[in-house]
């Protein structure tokens, strides 16, 4: 076996990339590094964690206040999961641009753009876990908004939530979930898209001007090494956020004190905005369209050529969907 | 010459350097676990903020009991040769506070005679649930009890 792994360095130590990769290209990597970073702190969380409606806020508490670097723990762990979804973003962003989901890394961005429904799906069962009052009046308002989606709406509250009240059926089912099913998948589809990106390599930047003579650096030490002093620069960022702004512990849920006012977590503010904007059957729905489309963008875009128009409608769309974002989370913030 | 060793001595110096803070690096991460991992008091007592002192281990003699309010209900701390067990002192009949027989190990109802062993499940009598556990444990040589809920 060692062998064999020895076969493998040997096969892959000729690997070379681009030297014309930026920032951008190394996203994806670094999400590996904030992945692994979820799991360890995910896994620490558990040692002291109780999944039920009497000790779940309890125990939290005493992850907080009591165990030694708990907080720091906690901290890292809500953190890096916002990092997640923030790399995951720019990283989707970037490969767009690229237009880098054409084949045949198609089947990679379908990957890629599940992994990032899995990953809010793991932003959305972990917020109820702490089981304050933000926790549940957040996900309390959240099932008000999945059933008014059409059809799909709800199928989901029947399959993920088991129950229309907000209760200990729904805690343990999150945590089952969080902890149980969503990482694992997480898990295998990072395998995938791994695999898939070291199979067919990054589709590397063209060329800026035309006879321009391919310089190419090798992937061990250069690329390896880059991305080493990315991810600790990164992680730096997390960390000095995560001791400087841990997040904050509320009062125990109260199912007899609603929250007036909650605002979603920042990924989740254009949805509400959304949400407010239009009548609530049309906005889930247009939620649902939108996520489809994206999933859909290689079929949509199979333009071969290099005519000027069509490529900028392609940048267009794609700016127009950003600054649509960005609008949607700046009203949300300072409503 | 000179050239040659100060670059073969500033490769070494940075490699040391760098495998030096990679292995400082690990032993923080490592440190930060244990020590995250060794539990503190509140948490090794598994009982909580919500949970009550009921005086010093030494102060319940073994076949002895004491009675202490937990959240305004009485609860009955046992000392038996198994440990502290520790049990409601609502009788699950019509609710009268029950008595700890230390001679013949039972709890007993004074209203309807109601009687439960000492784990809290009914040998005689009208009653027909066992009583209500809580949850007892000794830290730093005092018994303290709580809810079986409130158990972190």
């Amino acid at each position: 076996m060692f062998d064999t792994l020895k076969e493998l360095v040997r096969a892959e130590r000729g690997r070379t990339v681009s030297a014309h990769l930026t920032g951008f290209h190394y996203l994806g990597v670094m999400m590996l590094v904030a992945f692994v970073c979820e799991a360890t702190t995910g896994i620490l969380l558990m040692i002291y964690y109780r999944p039920s409606a009497a000790a779940a806020y309890h125990s939290t508490a005493i992850i907080t206040d009591e165990v030694r670097l708990g907080w720091l723990v906690r901290s890292l762990h809500r953190w890096g999961a916002d990092a997640l979804i923030f790399l995951a973003s720019m990283h989707m962003i970037r490969v767009y641009f690229a237009r880098a989901y054409r084949p045949p890394r198609s089947i990679n961005w379908v990957v890629g753009v599940l992994m990032l429904v899995l990953l809010l799906a793991l932003g959305f069962t972990g917020t109820l876990l702490p089981w304050d009052q933000y926790a549940y009046w957040y996900i309390d308002s959240a099932r008000q908004t999945i059933a008014a989606v059409p059809v799909l709406g709800n199928l989901v509250l029947g399959l993920f939530w088991g129950g229309w009240d907000l209760g200990e059926e729904v805690l343990l089912r999150f945590y089952a979930f969080h902890v149980g099913v969503l990482p694992w998948l997480a898990f295998t589809l990072i395998g995938v898209h791994t695999l898939l990106v070291w199979r067919l390599g990054i589709q590397e930047p063209a060329p800026t001007r035309a006879p321009r003579p391919e310089v190419r650096t090798p992937f061990f030490p250069d690329f390896v090494a880059t991305l080493f002093i990315l991810t600790l620069l990164a992680g730096g960022v997390l960390f000095s956020a995560a001791v400087v702004f841990p997040p904050s512990l509320f009062q125990q849920a109260d199912p007899l004190l609603p929250l007036a006012h909650t605002l979603p977590r920042w990924y989740l503010l254009p949805v509400r905005e959304l949400l407010r904007a239009l009548p609530g059957g049309l906005a889930a729905s247009a939620v649902v369209v939108g996520a489809v489309l994206i999933f859909l963008v290689p079929v949509l875009d199979r333009y071969r050529g290099t005519s000027v128009p069509r490529l900028v409608v392609q940048r267009a769309i794609g700016v127009l969907a950003i600054a649509a974002w960005a609008l949607l989370t700046a009203k949300g913030y300072w409503r | 010459m000179s050239v040659d060793s100060a670059g073969a001595s500033r490769r070494s110096f940075l490699s040391n350097l760098m495998a030096g803070s990679l292995f400082m690096w690990l032993a923080g991460v490592v440190a930060a676990v244990a020590a995250y991992l060794f539990p503190p008091d509140e948490a090794r007592s598994s009982l909580g903020p919500q949970r009550v002192r009921v005086g010093p281990t030494d102060e319940i003699r073994l076949g002895e009991g004491k009675l202490t309010l937990v959240e305004e209900e009485p609860v009955w701390v046992v000392h038996l040769t198994r440990g502290f067990v520790a049990l409601s002192a609502w009788c699950t009949h019509q609710g009268c506070v029950i008595k700890w027989d230390g001679q013949k190990r039972l709890f007993q109802c004074p209203c309807h005679e109601g009687r439960f062993d000492e784990s809290g499940n009914v040998v005689a009598g009208l009653p027909l649930r066992p009583l209500t556990r809580f949850r007892v444990g000794e830290v730093d040589g005092a018994v303290y009890v709580s809810r079986l809920n409130h158990d972190v």
